[in-house]
């Protein structure tokens, strides 16, 4: 027995809209959770990578360090040849100009050269030729010089000149 | 579709667009922006990282190319300061150029890394050019070797040509090699 004209209709707990929007929520939710998946798992890759990135440039770094203290190692070898070499032109160039100061009339018995002296031992004709030719010379490059004349039977005058330069401290301690 | 049905339908659906579009902005907002951000930021580490990785690789390479440059041209230089020079090996060259010559240690000095050994060498000429000419091969044969001061030139006897000479050589060299 029926008490309507009309058929029922199907009644659901949720109606088909909210189904529908139910179901978008889902996807929604489903697709954003992919997309932070897949963003974790590019950002925990990229932040391993990182990480082993600069563990290597720690490495690198350390390594930098050692070849820069190699170089400036090498570098103050070469450095220190290179002011032997120049220590060495310099001083025979000293003794060439030395030699070089020397008049022919004068003759020479002996030179000693230290650091802070120099004393030369000769025979001059003339206390004047000593006085006029070498003297100026010596006394342009050291600050005291001093020279004592001894008369020979034949005239000539032995000598001797004790020259001597001021050291200064730092130069001392360099030598 | 009856009017009540009509109205049922929209306001459903505008309540469920509203609540979608709250979800999502409070989804984006904070569930997705920070993990955006996060993304990002180990994105620009990694990129920062890889520059400096190539930075110091490049640095690397530039000095190891020069410390190359470096030891290939000043071989000779830093070969020399590993060669133990003895007083023998001085005598040897001195013989070419005095007579009489005969040389000996005075004294070494240790430093940090490197020891100056310094050598007198007594000798015997008839002129002051061997002295010269004895500098210059000891400049081109030990490159880490000077003459050093004091220098003296004695004529002992007026009447002979004869000088007797003492020089000061002073040699330094690696410690490692002493």
């Amino acid at each position: 027995m029926t008490f309507s004209f009309i058929s029922p209709n199907k009644k659901t707990f949720i109606s088909s809209i909210m189904q529908s929007w139910i179901a978008c929520f889902i996807a929604s939710f489903f697709l954003v959770g992919m997309i932070w998946l897949l963003l974790d798992w590019q950002t925990t890759r990229f932040l391993k990578r990182s990480q082993e990135i600069q563990t290597q440039n720690t490495g690198n770094q350390s390594y930098q360090s050692d070849l820069q203290q190699k170089l400036l190692l090498l570098q103050s070898r070469i450095k220190k040849v290179q002011e032997i070499q120049q220590q060495n032109a310099s001083l025979i160039n000293a003794i060439q100009n030395l030699f070089e100061l020397i008049p022919e009339q004068i003759t020479i018995n002996s030179i000693s050269l230290t650091n802070e002296s120099l004393v030369i031992k000769g025979i001059t004709p003339s206390r004047e030729l000593y006085t006029f030719l070498l003297d100026p010379s010596l006394k342009a490059i050291f600050s005291q010089s001093r020279v004592d004349f001894f008369v020979l039977p034949s005239g000539w005058y032995n000598f001797i000149s004790v020259n001597t330069i001021e050291v200064k401290p730092s130069l001392e301690k360099q030598q | 579709m009856k009017r009540e049905d009509l109205a049922d339908f929209v306001i459903k659906n505008l309540v469920c667009l509203c609540l979608f579009i709250i979800f999502s902005f409070l989804v984006v907002e904070k569930f997705l922006s920070p993990k955006i951000n996060d993304f990002q930021e180990s994105r620009v580490q990694l990129r920062h990282a890889k520059i400096l990785q190539s930075r110091g690789e490049k640095q690397n390479e530039q000095t190891q190319l020069q410390i190359q440059d470096t030891t290939k041209q000043n071989q000779a230089i830093l070969a020399s300061l590993k060669i133990n020079t003895t007083a023998n090996r001085i005598q040897i060259i001195a013989r070419d150029f005095f007579k009489n010559s005969s040389v000996a240690r005075e004294k070494v000095q240790t430093h940090e890394d490197s020891v100056e050994k310094f050598f007198k060498i007594q000798a015997q000429s008839n002129e002051i050019k061997p002295i010269f000419d004895f500098a210059k091969r000891i400049e081109s044969m030990i490159p880490n070797a000077t003459l050093i001061l004091p220098l003296e030139i004695l004529k002992k006897d007026p009447l002979m040509n004869t000088l007797d000479i003492t020089l000061s050589l002073k040699i330094v060299q690696l410690r490692s090699t002493e």
